[in-house]
């Protein structure tokens, strides 16, 4: 190829890309550009640029939408099945990936039949069960059903990662008198460090965005999460968009961060099952 | 010795025994105690039920309301599944370069990923809505024809971005000096593409394809959000379905039944398309 026909083909290439970004970017302004006009302004003005940047809205949506408390129980949820999570998924995958015998295998495969059962299949049932435990509307609940839904993956994530993980540290820890328990939290445990950091962040992206459980299970007010939150707040306050932009966008910031800061992580956790390494 | 053997076949067993309980109680029990109500007439409130056999099973076959959430469902499986793998192989390969900025370009893209279904959903509404209006276009979700396209579009616009970065993974690992022996072979893009790429990122596709395959059958979210399964039901999708008359209308044997019918589809289907690609991974 000719320099100038080379160069020709890297601006159309940059052009491509510019358009995808905008169209990626493009519904984000419909929601910023909502949550920072009064109502009268996009009555008015609709889709134009924000003349001035109002912060009523946010106020107000947060007392309407009563989202602390929604944030708090979002919070509590993630925190607790990210605990969850990481701890039982990290000593089933060791267990299974160094035995490696029939039993444990079987159970590999249990495991990942979970990624691949609609939810829709089990809600009904588990609606009863966490209702004769009384753990409907309750967010330990939520918490448990969605470690349960997460196992699957994580169980796979971890596994990939504790098969190239050296045998010889744990024989030499054995050799020292340690047993089972002490050979995994002081020798395997921390070595699993970055892929823990990739299952933390991807669990805490799946539940933080997780409608459909919540959905099922946790629907009364004070339990709510940020989505359910939203999705109420949009039903009721449909002739108030601004407000509604305003508490959308205010759920979405802690997601936005935890991109920024860890997308490598991210990238990793979610291209670990593609590539063959 | 005997029981220093039993000993540690316990010790290893609590180690898996955690994830084995939380499995059992999310999982494995409802799935089997859903099975149990397809065979009876409960409404999932009262104390008291009927065995009714296979009626349940019987009904599904001659349901009418079910054709058009299974017509739905497959269009935007389909549409869905073709368009991110598409989109997201081009856009990797578009990318597949270095050059400055790049890593900015690629942040963008990625974005919509983080964030939740039900904000995609209520942006898109507005998108639809206010957007289009400017020039002159009319909402697809007010149209019954175009409603499960439009629906389709926001699952585009979300996923493409992770099957990018999962095709560029995977693009990264062609070797370098192959690419180049086929451009001194005189092979054009399209050859290359063909011979020398697809061959390599087989596993990708393999990994993509019955991915979102499976995200299109169960989709729900959207139809919940921004549609309500409207206008008449013609944006409702089998997992929509099935809420309906589990919760709404309160037909938990009916429900259920196709909760488990559907359960079956989806598990063949993906165990054949799997299998099919896998088997083309060998072949090239």
């Amino acid at each position: 190829m000719t320099r100038t026909k080379k160069q020709l083909f890297q601006g159309l290439r940059i052009f491509f890309l510019c358009i995808v970004c905008l169209i990626a970017l493009a519904p984000f302004y419909v929601a910023v550009c909502y949550a920072f006009k009064s109502k009268v302004e996009i009555a008015k003005t609709k889709l134009a640029f924000p003349k001035t940047l109002y912060l009523g809205n946010f106020k107000e949506a947060v007392g309407l939408a009563n989202y602390f408390n929604s944030l708090k129980n979002s919070v509590i949820v993630a925190a607790f099945a990210i605990l969850i999570v990481v701890v039982i998924c990290s000593m089933a995958a060791y267990i299974i990936t160094r035995r490696d015998d029939r039993f444990y295998n079987a159970m590999y495969y249990i495991f990942q039949l979970i990624i691949l059962l609609p939810f829709q299949t089990i809600m009904f049932p588990l609606y009863r069960q966490l209702y004769q435990i009384h753990a409907l509307n309750s967010l330990w609940g939520l918490v448990l059903v969605q470690a349960g839904t997460f196992v699957g993956y994580n169980v796979f994530l971890y596994s990939g990662f504790v098969k190239g993980i050296s045998y010889s540290l744990e024989e030499a820890a054995k050799i020292d008198g340690c047993n089972r328990y002490q050979t995994f939290g002081k020798i395997v445990f921390p070595l699993l460090k970055p892929i823990h950091v990739t299952v933390i962040i991807l669990t805490f992206l799946n539940s933080w965005n997780d409608f459909m459980v919540p959905m099922i299970i946790c629907q009364k007010q004070d339990v709510r999460t940020l989505p359910l939150m939203q999705y109420f707040f949009f039903g009721e306050y449909s002739s108030n968009i601004n407000l509604a932009f305003a508490a959308a966008l205010l759920a979405m910031i802690p997601t936005v961060v935890v991109y920024f800061c860890a997308q490598k992580y991210i990238v990793a956790g979610m291209t670990a099952g593609a590539v063959k390494s | 010795m005997k029981a220093g053997k039993l000993k540690k076949e316990l010790i290893d067993f609590t180690f898996l025994f955690p994830a084995l309980i939380v499995f059992l109680f999310v999982i494995l029990v409802p799935l089997f105690a859903g099975i149990r109500y397809t065979f009876t007439d409960w409404d999932g409130l009262s104390a008291s039920w009927n065995f009714v056999g296979l009626k349940n099973y019987r009904t599904v076959f001659t349901d009418h309301d079910l054709i058009q959430p299974l017509l739905n469902t497959a269009l935007f499986t389909v549409v869905t599944m073709i368009s991110i793998n598409v989109i997201g192989l081009t856009l990797a390969m578009t990318v597949n370069q270095e050059f400055r900025g790049i890593n900015v370009i690629k942040s963008i893209i990625f974005i919509p990923l983080v964030v939740s279904l039900v904000l995609v959903s209520q942006m898109w509404m507005y998108v639809y809505s206010d957007f289009f209006r400017l020039f002159g276009w009319k909402s697809p979700l007010i149209d019954k024809k175009q409603v499960m396209l439009g629906l389709s579009a926001m699952s585009i616009w979300r996923e493409s971005g992770l099957a990018m970065i999962i095709y560029l993974a995977a693009l990264k690992g062609v070797p370098q000096d192959i690419k180049e022996a086929a451009i001194m072979d005189g092979a054009g893009f399209w050859q290359r593409f063909r011979n020398v790429t697809v061959p390599f990122i087989a596993p990708a596709f393999t990994y993509c394809i019955p991915l979102w395959m499976a995200s299109g059958l169960r989709q729900f979210d959207y139809t919940c959000v921004a549609t309500s399964g409207g206008p008449g039901n013609a944006s409702e999708s089998i997992a929509y379905y099935i809420y309906k008359y589990l919760f709404p209308y309160s037909k938990v044997g009916y429900g259920q039944t196709v909760a488990v019918i559907y359960l079956v589809i989806c598990l063949v289907l993906s165990r054949v398309v799997t299998r099919a690609l896998r088997k083309r991974e060998i072949e090239v």
